[in-house]
This record gives structure tokens, sequence and C-alpha cells, in this order.
């Protein structure tokens, strides 16, 4: 493939605003792959050239909408290099090597550094302060800061792509992804920590002492069952056989 | 989405739109309907008289509940934090959690 010169204001922000919906055409052939497409077909239309026959931008876009699948936060960064390596003229099978390889390390980051981190870690610390007293301001803190982190991330993996094309393996050392997990997770766990005997006091405390007891014995059976058999008993039948016993149980205790 | 397929093969661009636009509102659709069936489930319970069952069976329902909830959430917590340092991390929270309720 030859070399196309890349426009030099490209549509990232497009791009961007597309890559909110990746997940919305989630299917079990593709994957998210289809929604890439999507978010990767602006990028590629400098490739239509000036004859505008358009078979490169075909086939790039087609090769977009392969099967894909990644963290949603982090998929920009495959839509970013992958259109670059269009512009650079990589052959067809490098694109979908590309996009390949990124698959299982996009997720695994992203799954460590987003849902094992930066969300139990706000969501943690926001509880812990609403149970200190800090109220509806909590909830708005925990909203600004998760959407701005998660953003920037977004914003920051698109433009990392986009500028690195197939060496995109530089953009994966990168500090945010690199030492991210290694510090964010243990903040998280210290949080989360922090805020469990704070959040337990916070729910027992409107309960007389009937109701409090029973609360911490379902919590603590529930945590003994749901430890005992991870993926056998599910949580949202624990909590209607709570409700069902707390009905129960009231109606005889009325 | 495999009636498509050719069509997506060749890059046409009005078919993965389609195809896109599908998922957002099947997406909607899908979100308007659970937040319907909650919405009317629980004007049903009122509706039925929930609202005026004895204080006891609602405080009793209202304690189980939250601690399902709170069972769930920790349940959830110790297999994110795991073992080793994760761990180690989690009981120096757990400890200044317990001292500031002590303090409080």
């Amino acid at each position: 493939m030859d070399r196309v010169t890349p426009p030099a204001a490209p549509p990232l922000a497009a791009v961007f605003l597309r890559l909110f919906t990746v997940q919305a055409s989630w299917n079990y052939d593709r994957l998210i792959g289809v929604g890439m497409g999507v978010a990767e077909e602006p990028l590629l239309r400098g490739l239509k050239g000036p004859s505008g026959d358009g078979a490169a931008y075909r086939a790039a876009v087609a090769r977009g909408a392969h099967f894909f699948n990644a963290h949603p936060y982090l998929c920009g960064l495959a839509v970013g290099a992958a259109a670059r390596a269009e512009y650079d003229g990589a052959p067809p099978e490098q694109v979908e090597r590309l996009r390949t390889a990124l698959c299982g390390p996009l997720g695994a980051l992203g799954d460590r550094l987003v849902w094992a981190g930066w969300l139990p870690l706000l969501s943690a610390a926001a509880i812990a302060a609403i149970a200190l007293g800090a109220g509806w301001g909590a909830v708005a803190g925990f909203l600004l800061i998760y959407n701005v982190g998660h953003v920037a991330l977004r914003w920051w993996a698109l433009r990392a792509g986009w500028a690195a094309g197939a060496g995109v393996v530089g953009a994966l050392r990168s500090p945010v992804l690199q030492s991210g997990p290694g510090l964010v997770l243990p903040a998280m766990a210290l949080v989360a920590g922090f805020c469990l005997p704070l959040a337990a006091r916070w729910l027992v405390r409107p309960f007389p002492l009937v109701p409090a007891v029973g609360c911490a014995l379902a919590a603590a059976l529930g945590v003994a069952l749901l430890r005992w058999r991870p993926g056998r008993i599910k949580s949202l039948w624990l909590g209607l056989v709570a409700v069902a016993l707390g009905i129960a149980g009231g109606w005889v205790w009325r | 989405m495999r009636c498509s397929a050719a069509a997506l093969e060749s890059g046409d661009v009005r078919v993965l739109a389609r195809l896109h636009a599908a998922g957002l509102a099947r997406d909607l659709a899908r979100a308007a309907i659970v937040t319907g069936l909650g919405l009317v489930a629980g004007w049903l319970l009122l509706r039925a008289g929930a609202g005026g069952l004895p204080p006891r069976v609602l405080t009793l329902t209202a304690a189980l509940a939250g601690g399902a909830a709170l069972a769930a959430g920790v349940s959830g917590l110790l297999r994110i934090v795991g073992r080793g340092s994760g761990l180690r991390w989690f009981a120096a929270g757990l400890a200044g959690g317990v001292a500031v309720l002590w303090i409080a």
C-alpha cells in the first residue's frame, strides 16, 4: 500500500464523540468491532483520494469493523493507531495484526486501571464522605472527578494512538498505563478498607437494636455465602431472600 | 448481523452506520422498558398499600436488605482487593476507619 498524507486537522473530536457509543452495536460475531468501525470512519475519509474511487477507504472501513474487544475507555488507542497505520501505508495484514495484538493489553490494562482501581476508589471515597456527613456534595464530587478522569483517559488514548500509528507499543509504555494501576490499586484497597466500617455504621445507625442485629447478621452471613460459593450464589438472589425474610420476620414480630 | 456481513466486508459505510444506529435504538428501548417496569412496579406496590404495612415489617425488611447489600459490596471488594499487598492496604484502611469511628 502507498503512503497517504494524513489530514492536517484530523477529525479527532468527531471520533472522540463516536467512541462514547462504541458498545452500542455489541454482538457475538464482532463484539465491539462495528462500534470501532463507526468511530474510526471519520479518520479514514482522507483515504478516499483525489480519484474518489474510495477503494482504499472502503477496505480500511471494512478492516476497522472487524472483530475487536477491549476496555471501552482505551479502545480509542486502537482506533487512532489503526487509522494512522492505514495512512502510513501499512499492509492490511499488519493492520489486522495490530488490532488483534491490542485487544488483550487494552482490555487487561483498562480493567485494572478503571474497573478494579479508579471506579471503586472513588466510589469508596464518596461513600466514606457521605458516612462522615458530606451529603450530596460527595455524590457530585464523585460524578465530577470520575467523569473528568475517564474522559481525559479516552481523549489521551485516541490522541496517543493517532500519533503513534503502528508504533503504538510505545504508547502502551506510557506512565499513565504502566504505573497507574500500581498507584491506583493500593489506594483503592486503602480507601475501601477505610470506608467499610464507616458505611456499616452509617447503614445500621437509624435502626433499633433488633433490626440492627438482623442487618449485621445478614451482612455477615451474606459475605460468608458469597465467598463460600462465588458464582453459584448471586448477590441478587441474596437480596431477594433478605427482602422475603424481612417481610416474613417483620410480620411475625409486629 | 450475519445478513450484513457481506456489506460490511465491502466497506459499506451506510450498512455500518445502520447497524450501529439499530444497536443504539435497541439500547434506548431496553433502558426505557427497564426504567418503566421499575416505575410501574413501585407505583403498583404503593397502590397495593405497601406504605401501610406495619412499621416493623418495613424496618426489618430495610435492615435485612441493607445487610444483603453490604454483603454484596464487601464480597465484591474482597475479590478485587485479592491477597498479598492489596489485602495489607485494605487492612490498614480498615484500621483507620475503625479508629475514626472510635474517635468520632
